[in-house]
């Protein structure tokens, strides 16, 4: 079955070439497009896609606001296109519930490759890339750690897991760190993302900083 | 003494600052040698006893006091007041003159010090304390002579005017010294003023180019990328759409050259007429008159002259002129000690000329000031930074003697910068 991506993005020209690159691969249909926020919101609100890949600035509604709609109607997971500032905005839209934010120089068979990933949900779009953001922006909020009463409902295992995910481990190369078998990871994984209520790895990784369960610096990638 | 308002005076300010260090130490303890010099004379020609053992004494505590009067004027002049208090014990009426002259130079140096309201009661009080040994050692009121009337006059005359003649000097010398400092006051206060707004300037101007850089990106550079790889993408299964999205890639491409075009030309200083208008009445000489003012409040007198049209001025020569005109009026109020200053501001032909005239001391007073080996550097880096402006903008700056005196500056500026003798981008493209 073929992944359904709607575009939104206030310039014709980038849709039409990221639905181009999109159809080449095979295996992604574009279904709709969207030239600002609110009807990007409404256009995923019908078609249900998989993947949104959404602009960030653009007119009346921008797209962290469009991504928050989106996410609240459960109407698709959101990548999230940047030029090429990785700032607050980017930030502000992981934290409205965007599950990755992708540069639009990406080369075609990453992005391609970006939207599968997301629409399979078991890796982090550009972990390292992704870490530093939340190192950066999300410090504030990390001040003090809270004893959230999900925190507290995480196995010893399990936070380990939430920890690795944080250093943008994928579920194979947690396998390998845990010596467990990667079938055991993905239920790690899924109990976690259950217990703490949030919908893939980087609402995760998202909740771990702002959490205090990982502070910034503290995991290094190994 | 613990008088909490009296801060040690750090420099003996009564002399101007330029004075050389020996004359400073002269003036400072120079006048302890007269006392000194009477107490000899006693010790020479007296018999010991109580009175030699007084003119000792007195002649001592008041070279500490001349010595001690610019740095502690209040403790100098109190302890002047106890010498001339301690003369009405020993019969020694012939004293009398010498003891008059003891609190003068303190009381001058405490007026110096301290505002009036406060030097005036010191002054009234010498005055008393003269009189009143005045009166015990010429015994007024002693009896009914004719003399007496006239010691009366006497007593009460001579320290009359011995008083008010110390307070007036000291009082001139505080009203001075005042005025210089808000001179200075006011002159740091344009220099940061200065370094501020040419930071926010510089600030203002990278966050704009930064935008449209980031326009220009955003809105072509990302397009012919996408539409480039897209073309690559469908090169084979749909060579008619790989052909638009290559013609998408040219007509991006050639978008982004004009923008890129306009956006040097903005920086090169060739933007539109409302872009300039806003700029200079923002930072160029639009705000001469306002920079006048300020420097009239500080207490120079300005007179300011433009003639010719300003808009003519190239936008990096017309904000650059105001920051020298800037410089040079801070260096009149700090070195110049001027009470009178021109600024005139004339565009002819293709240049632009700027003169700032002052009538203060000139250069040479104050060529040592700061570096005696480079008089350009008077007033730090002031002159350097105005001549580094000036040469950047293709002009030439002159620093000379005023025709009336004191210091002139004129800087000689073409309305525009030389285009560069490489071929400009901006240059029509065929």
């Amino acid at each position: 079955m073929a992944i359904r991506v709607l575009l939104v993005d206030d310039q014709a020209l980038l849709r039409s070439g990221f639905r181009m690159i999109l159809e080449a691969a095979g295996g992604i249909e574009v279904v709709g497009e969207a030239d600002d926020g609110a009807t990007g919101a409404e256009a995923a609100r019908l078609k249900r896609p998989d993947v949104v890949l959404m602009d960030i600035r653009m007119g009346d509604v921008d797209g962290i606001e469009a991504t928050r709609r989106i996410v609240a109607a459960d109407a698709g997971k959101v990548v999230v296109l940047t030029t090429f500032d990785l700032d607050e905005y980017v930030y502000a839209a992981l934290r409205a519930g965007a599950s990755g934010f992708l540069l639009k120089d990406t080369r075609p068979a990453d992005l391609v490759e970006a939207v599968r990933v997301v629409a399979g949900g078991d890796a982090l779009l550009a972990p390292r890339i992704t870490k530093r953001l939340l190192e950066r922006f999300g410090t504030d909020l990390a001040a003090a750690p809270t004893q959230d009463a999900a925190v507290a409902e995480l196995t010893d295992r399990e936070r380990e897991v939430l920890r690795l995910i944080a250093g943008g481990h994928s579920n194979l190369e947690i396998a390998e760190l845990l010596v467990l078998t990667e079938a055991t990871v993905k239920t790690h994984v899924s109990n976690v993302l259950r217990k703490l209520g949030v919908r893939d790895r980087v609402q995760a990784v998202v909740w771990a900083y702002e959490h205090g369960v990982v502070r910034p610096g503290e995991q290094g990638e190994r | 003494m613990a008088d909490p308002v009296t801060r040690p005076v750090a420099e003996p300010a009564p002399v101007a600052l330029d004075t050389p260090r020996w004359l400073v130490s002269l003036w400072t303890y120079g006048p302890s040698a007269l006392p000194l010099l009477i107490g000899a004379i006693a010790l020479l020609s007296m018999a010991p006893g109580d009175s030699l053992t007084w003119w000792l004494m007195a002649a001592v505590a008041t070279a500490v006091a001349l010595a001690i009067r610019l740095r502690w004027p209040f403790a100098a002049w109190t302890l002047s007041q106890v010498v001339v208090l301690s003369g009405v014990v020993p019969d020694n009426s012939g004293a009398y003159l010498l003891l008059l002259m003891v609190p003068v130079l303190p009381l001058a140096a405490l007026s110096a010090a301290w505002p009036a309201r406060r030097s005036v009661p010191a002054a009234i009080a010498t005055m008393l304390v003269l009189a009143l040994v005045a009166q015990q050692v010429s015994g007024v009121g002693g009896g009914g002579t004719d003399r007496t009337a006239i010691n009366l006059a006497l007593a009460l005359a001579l320290p009359g005017m011995a008083s008010i003649a110390a307070w007036l000097v000291g009082y001139s010398l505080h009203t001075r010294r005042r005025y210089s400092d808000a001179l200075l006051e006011r002159a740091l206060w344009l220099e940061r003023e200065r370094d501020a707004q040419s930071a926010r300037a510089v600030a203002e101007e990278r966050t704009r180019i930064a935008r449209e850089l980031h326009d220009v990106v955003s809105h072509n550079v990302a397009v012919m990328v996408v539409q480039a790889s897209a073309a690559d993408a469908v090169w084979e299964t749909a060579p008619d759409r790989a052909r638009n999205a290559l013609r998408a890639v040219e007509e991006t491409g050639r978008s982004a050259m004009r923008e890129l075009r306009t956006m040097l030309q903005a920086m090169r200083g060739e933007d539109d007429e409302a872009a300039g208008a806003q700029r200079r009445a923002q930072q160029g000489l639009g705000r001469l008159g306002e920079l006048v003012e300020h420097v009239r409040a500080a207490g120079l007198d300005v007179q300011l002259d433009v003639s010719g049209d300003l808009s003519r001025l190239g936008p990096a020569v017309d904000v650059s002129l105001l920051r020298v005109a800037q410089e040079a009026l801070t260096n009149v109020l700090r070195h110049a000690r001027a009470t009178h200053a021109e600024v005139r501001v004339a565009v002819a032909d293709e240049r632009v000329a700027l003169r700032v005239l002052d009538d203060g001391v000139g250069l040479a007073a104050t060529r040592d000031e700061h570096d005696p080996l480079d008089p350009e550097r008077r007033g730090g880096q002031g002159i350097l930074g105005m001549r580094e402006r000036v040469a950047v903008l293709g002009g030439t700056l002159t620093l000379g003697p005023g025709p009336a005196g004191g210091t002139a500056v004129e800087v000689l500026v073409p309305l525009r910068p030389a285009p560069d003798p490489v071929p400009s981008p901006a240059a029509p493209a065929t």
